[in-house]
């Protein structure tokens, strides 16, 4: 994991310095900026010339990177320290992902397992064929008719944002108008596909012999079902939740943007249109921890639902 | 989430679970001539591709989309003729701007008086060839990359799996538009793969993300066909890896590989129209357009109201992914019948 994460870091720094020039972003943010400034810029950031440059920056901004945000380079446009952005960005991207997930999860597995219970008939292909249909739209799509038909049209549900233009403080019931649209998109997507791989799992389980022998016991089927075939069928399914992680943060900054919901997905698309590689970079160390730590958790998770399956 | 990621997703899960569900390994293509018996078809043998071809007809979904696509390929590769308008040409000389469908623009106009019908033909031709040429791409590089990884096995295959698990993890809009700015920024490619906004530049960043779901599979047929009967007397008479590769695992892991190149092409035209629509997207020259830059102007469309700019890209969008994902799985059907989720 450790050599994984400095080989990651450093990619990322690389990628940063070569896709980008941070220098010549700078200047474009701030036109008048003085020679001093300009040099503080260079300093901070360890944009030294030349290959030998690029190694001596890395070492220099993973030791202020490990040192705590107070050492981070500060952001490019309005010269902000990053670290308070990007928990705000955190923050409001973690309350939308938390309701989604667990509003598209739940529901997608229900509706799987339901499906899974008379294969082939009107309820099952019911939901396999919604489920088809909605795992095909994409989600900018989907998010662009919500916006126009409840938002711009009907006007129950505000367009954009977390709060009316101009509010101060904390008001719940505004947050969740605000929450309502961009939620459905994501939960549109994650019905789907976990309501089609629920039922594919349980119904792989269907005709295997601890089924048979549990029915020949004389168990009521609905324990049959709850405790012997669903718990099964969910092991790849609970493990697939901990890979998604990362890809679910794809599709919510599609979903972010429409909304114009200030959460990670704007803060990227921002930092990428500003050039601003001080807050793209920690931004992709996160992304890219996240996705370590989870993979590593489905790993586990999978060993210790699965007992067949042993970590050497 | 987009399509590109959802249909990495799948890739992740139809592993796992057959690995759960079957041991290890894909399921053996060897099952035609039970169903044959089975569905009381009658005892005339068939080759498998006969029977392959049956079974995709049947499949209404699948037969209906074929049926749906190839008018729409038919129409949009007939641009000169079916077109109304040029992709720069005007429907009126004054007053033009955001009429609704009427009778001089069928789809209506957008902001520079153009005829949205005869650009969502021009478009959907661009992004199909977008598609098709990634997805043609990314197919034989991971074909060739999967193949080399299952046979050889070894630290090749163990790295090559790592990174492929990495990359599937990774949110794959981050990703890309990441690397579409490093690639740009390396100037010694800039004679091959061109700008960051020509055509070709897009075509290669999908299929440089697209190679890795076909690399997977390819592997895992591969792993799965290659201590078979049939290999073991081929490698005994003395053939080389790449005979036995060509000739006789990857005739073997056809179907599959098939059902992913039409995923992917639905895949990289989602994922063009996605990058298009945060202005990352391909610019082809005067002249032509693409179905994201169509879609690109819907955003702010929708907040005023000019449904059509809306309605006519987007739904042109939804409908090629639905047909395609429709045939992709009759064609998944129709190679693999054990797949057929319990019908």
């Amino acid at each position: 994991m450790i050599p994984i994460l400095f080989l990651a870091t450093f990619i990322l720094y690389w990628t940063i310095r070569t896709g980008w020039n941070p220098l010549a972003d700078y200047l474009r943010a701030n036109p008048r900026a003085s020679a001093e400034k300009r040099q503080e810029f260079i300093d901070s950031n360890g944009l030294y010339p030349g290959v030998g440059g690029v190694f001596r920056g890395y070492k220099e901004w993973l030791w202020n990177f490990v040192r705590g945000p107070g050492h981070w380079p500060r952001s490019l446009k309005g010269n902000a320290e990053v670290w308070p952005l990007l928990t705000y960005a955190l923050g409001n991207t973690l309350r939308l992902y938390g309701l989604s997930a667990v509003l598209g999860i739940s529901t997608g597995i229900g509706l799987g397992i339901i499906a899974s219970r008379r294969p082939g008939s009107w309820l099952d292909s019911l939901i396999n064929t919604t489920a088809f249909y909605l795992g095909a739209i994409p989600p900018f799509v989907s998010a662009v008719f919500l916006q126009l038909v409840f938002a711009v049209q009907l006007g129950w549900l505000p367009p954009t944002g977390v709060y009316p233009p101009g509010h101060r403080g904390f008001d719940a019931a505004e947050m969740v108008k605000h929450l309502i649209l961009p939620v459905i998109v994501v939960v549109i997507q994650t019905l789907a596909s976990y309501s089609r791989y629920t039922r594919a799992a349980v119904l792989d389980v269907a005709t295997a012999d601890y089924l048979r022998t549990a029915r020949a016991k004389g168990i009521p089927e609905r324990q049959v079902l709850f405790k012997h075939s669903v718990r099964n069928a969910l092991i790849p399914v609970v493990t697939l939740i901990a890979i998604d992680m990362g890809a679910v943060l794809g599709g919510l900054i599609i979903t972010e943007n429409i909304f114009e919901y200030p959460g990670m997905g704007v803060y990227f698309i921002r930092a990428i249109n500003d050039g601003d590689t001080p807050k793209l970079l920690p931004f992709l160390v996160i992304v890219v921890f996240a996705v370590l730590v989870f993979n590593l958790i489905a790993d586990v998770l999978y060993a210790v639902l699965d007992p067949r399956i042993r970590l050497d | 989430m987009t399509e590109p990621i959802d249909t990495r997703i799948e890739e992740v899960r139809t592993e796992l679970l057959s690995e759960v569900a079957l041991g290890v390994g894909e399921t053996p293509p060897d099952e035609v001539g039970d169903l044959d018996a089975r569905e009381g078809i009658s005892r005339t043998s068939r080759s498998p591709l006969q029977l392959a071809w049956r079974r995709y007809w049947r499949h209404r979904g699948a037969a209906v989309s074929t049926v749906i696509l190839a008018i729409m390929l038919l129409v949009v590769l007939a641009t000169p003729l079916t077109a109304r308008y040029g992709v720069t040409e005007a429907v009126r000389p004054s007053q033009n701007q955001f009429l609704p469908p009427q009778d001089v623009a069928w789809f209506g106009t957008n902001q520079l008086g153009r005829d949205v019908y005869s650009l969502l033909l021009v478009g959907v031709r661009t992004s199909l060839f977008i598609g098709v040429a990634s997805a043609i791409l990314s197919t034989v590089i991971g074909t060739a990359v999967g193949s080399f990884a299952g046979l050889r096995g070894g630290a090749f295959d163990n790295v090559m799996m790592r990174v492929t698990d990495l990359f599937l993890a990774f949110p794959f809009l981050v990703a890309i538009v990441i690397a579409r700015q490093l690639l740009g920024g390396l100037s010694f490619l800039d004679p091959i793969i061109g700008e960051r906004t020509s055509i070709r530049f897009i075509i290669v960043l999908f299929a440089i993300f697209g190679w890795m779901i076909v690399a997977r599979l390819v592997r895992g047929q591969v792993l799965a066909l290659k201590e078979r009967e049939f290999v073991e007397a081929s490698r005994a008479a003395g053939a080389s890896d790449l005979r036995i590769v060509v000739a006789h695992l990857l005739p073997n892991s056809i179907g599959p590989v098939i059902v992913a190149l039409t995923l992917s092409v639905i895949a990289a035209v989602v994922g063009e129209s996605t990058l298009s629509f945060f202005g990352f997207g391909p610019q082809p020259g005067a002249g032509s357009i693409s179905l994201g830059q169509l879609v690109q102007g819907a955003g702010a469309a929708a907040r005023q109201g000019n449904w059509w700019l809306v309605v006519f890209p987007c739904g042109a969008l939804v409908l090629l992914a639905v047909c395609i994902n429709f045939i992709g799985d009759g064609l998944r059907d129709a190679f693999d019948p054990k797949m057929d989720g319990g019908h």
